[in-house]
């Protein structure tokens, strides 16, 4: 019933979305000018633009972390499944895998 | 899903609701943002310059909407509808007239985080589909930003819920109306990572690296101009609102106050979550903008670490 909800939610919120965008037409037309790139007034050729790898690094990153959230999430929230000290031996082996991660992380590839 | 959830999803207190607040706390913002610099601030449109907020957003939806020729027309179209339509659902979650918001189940902690994120990845998708090199770069610059603060942020929001026993937001909210306020404890700790990361979540200074105007233009959003801009900066401002928002019902006790009934309660939430405005308006107002490295060494060394720190104590303290 939750996950039903959430979705019509989300669809409710999009058609709002798009009734503030139908809200305001468009007054002028489009001229040609207007249709380039913005190019600090420049004329800079046209090229592909990728984001560089680098970024996609602190994803990678980013996920190992949410990964780790999320287990510390868990622990608590399924007692059931987990005595207390079972999950706080869990939580506490988890924070010292990140400290670990992040003494390993600040040497080398120095991207953090 | 009756006819009384469906008003209470688009109007109050959904999202005419919360977009009125988004609009309302803009208005706060720039206020004592200009307070706090020695100038006045919006003072013409509306008592106190009130309306000034709505005012811009409707200028911009008048305005026309041009799409450059090399953008990726389909992406580039997409991301303004989708931002503002997850930062509105994520708001639902909010407990603003009582001590449920309209969505909730035990796990929806972890759903807001999770479409916290999805914002994130919206706003890399906007600058990347741009093909414009301003765009491009600040996209950039902004994953790098937003998922490294998107950690901490999620750590206090676990700590929270692992405080109260419950990873919803109404079992935090029932928790501390029996046991006092999380902030009482180390969820002062908590509140504090969430502050911060909420400003760097919201690209405002010191954080604004993203779309720092004397080297970007905008940033990612140099190429959205008219009625797609007019919806990003809507979506930033419900942002604001959620943001303040759960960390008011996370660490202050949401819509519950000592003594008073649970009818005020869209007074007392909104108190609060003004309360935590006031910080983030602070913080804008005290600081200038870091540097790329200061922002990720802020990130990765100093509130990651310590987000799990609080973590850990939550845990233990149990």
């Amino acid at each position: 019933m939750a996950g039903l909800e959430l979705i019509a939610a989300f669809v409710l919120a999009f058609a709002v979305s798009l009734l503030v965008y139908a809200f305001g037409r468009g007054l002028s037309g489009k001229s040609g000018e207007k249709l380039e790139p913005y190019a600090c007034g420049e004329s800079l050729p046209d090229e592909e633009l990728r984001a560089r790898v680098h970024v996609y690094w602190y994803a990678v990153l980013f996920l190992v972390f949410d990964i780790v959230a999320v287990m510390f999430a868990m622990t608590k929230g399924l007692s059931v499944a987990w005595s207390a000290s079972a999950s706080l031996v869990l939580v506490l082996a988890y924070s010292a895998l990140v400290a670990i991660a992040l003494l390993v992380l600040r040497g080398g590839r120095g991207w953090i | 899903m009756d006819i009384g959830w469906l008003v209470g999803v688009l109007l109050y207190p959904g999202f005419a609701f919360v977009s009125t607040l988004a609009l309302f706390f803009e208005w706060v913002d720039r206020r004592l943002y200009a307070r706090m610099q020695n100038r006045f601030g919006p003072i013409y449109t509306g008592p106190y310059g009130i309306l000034q907020p709505l005012a811009d957003l409707v200028k911009l939806l008048t305005k026309e909407d041009i799409a450059p020729r090399t953008v990726d027309r389909a992406l580039y179209t997409l991301t303004p509808f989708l931002t503002l339509s997850t930062s509105l659902l994520a708001t639902l979650f909010l407990p603003i007239a009582g001590y449920e918001g309209l969505l909730s189940f035990e796990g929806d902690l972890v759903v807001v985080v999770a479409l916290l994120t999805i914002i994130c990845i919206l706003t890399f998708l906007a600058g990347v589909s741009s093909w414009n090199r301003f765009s491009v770069m600040g996209a950039e610059r902004a994953a790098m930003q937003l998922l490294g603060y998107e950690v901490p942020l999620m750590l206090s929001v676990i700590g929270a819920g692992i405080s109260a026993g419950s990873l919803s937001l109404s079992g935090v909210v029932r928790y501390q109306a029996s046991h006092g306020w999380l902030i009482a404890g180390p969820g002062a700790l908590g509140l504090a990572l969430l502050v911060v990361a909420s400003q760097a979540e919201l690209e405002r200074l010191p954080f604004d690296i993203p779309e720092a105007e004397q080297e970007l233009v905008a940033g990612w959003l140099t190429e959205y101009s008219g009625r797609k801009l007019a919806l990003f900066r809507l979506a930033r401002d419900v942002e604001m609102v959620l943001l303040a928002g759960l960390g008011a019902t996370l660490f202050l006790g949401g819509p519950h106050a000592p003594l008073l009934p649970e009818a005020l309660a869209p007074l007392v939430f909104t108190l609060k979550a003004l309360a935590v405005l006031f910080l983030l308006t602070l913080m804008r107002a005290i600081f200038a903008r870091f540097r790329i490295d200061q922002m990720l060494e802020v990130s990765w060394r100093l509130l990651i670490p310590l987000a799990v720190l609080y973590v850990v104590i939550a845990r233990v303290m149990y």
